[in-house]
């Protein structure tokens, strides 16, 4: 798995603003998929950012 | 990234990179290696573990996505010197040939009791399926937890 950073987003858009200034940031909310594909290095995101306490 | 783990019970606090897998943070940095791992890939379920009750495979999920949880792994299951009436139970049934997917068979079931589902030997089996068990013990497994699903109800714990 490549390093990378890891931000939790508590807000809407606080998240929109995240995902948007960054290409290769990806959202991971429990990460039993993004994660695998991680180890397998067909996803190699720079942030993964965490949306479990974000509030619609 | 410094986090916070209630493990067993006890605080444990350490600092780990993003990348790393609660089961890699239980097994190298806790050096709790009850906790197998079988595929790394969450197809296997050797790892399961508890967090905050609910059973989930401990290598599909980071170190730092449960900061603040509390963990339950094989090693925290006994109290006080006595057995878990489930590992009583795979002991009892003789639920295991090597051993290497039973802390996760445990880990799981005492899960899947908690989830209150599971009723009927198919649905026990159908419940488990994420737990394979290379040496084909799934009989005695079922078997197992239906006798601690039974002692729970007789303690009259559920």
């Amino acid at each position: 798995v490549n390093p990378f950073a890891y931000t939790r987003v508590t807000e809407v858009a606080e998240a929109v603003e995240a995902i948007s200034s960054d290409a290769s940031a990806r959202f991971v909310a429990g990460g039993t998929n993004l994660l695998d594909l991680m180890k397998e290095r067909v996803e190699q995101p720079s942030r993964l950012l965490a949306t479990v306490s974000v509030v619609a | 990234m410094q986090i916070m783990l209630k493990v067993n019970g006890a605080v444990r606090r350490l600092a780990v990179e993003p990348r790393t897998s609660l089961l890699d943070t239980l097994r190298d940095h806790l050096g709790l290696t009850g906790t197998k791992k079988g595929c790394d890939h969450g197809q296997c379920g050797a790892c399961t573990v508890l967090v905050n009750g609910t059973r989930i495979n401990s290598c599909l999920a980071l170190a730092i996505m449960k900061d603040g949880a509390e963990i339950t792994t094989i090693e925290g299951l006994a109290q006080e010197g006595q057995l878990h009436p489930m590992q009583q139970a795979f002991i009892d049934q003789d639920a295991l040939q090597c051993g290497y997917c039973t802390p996760g068979q445990i880990c799981s079931a005492v899960g899947l009791i908690r989830e209150g589902r599971a009723t009927t030997p198919e649905e026990v089996r159908e419940l488990m399926s994420g737990n394979i068990c290379r040496c084909g013990a799934y009989v005695q497994i079922v078997a197992a937890i239906l006798q601690a699903m039974e002692s729970e109800r007789e303690a009259g714990r559920r």
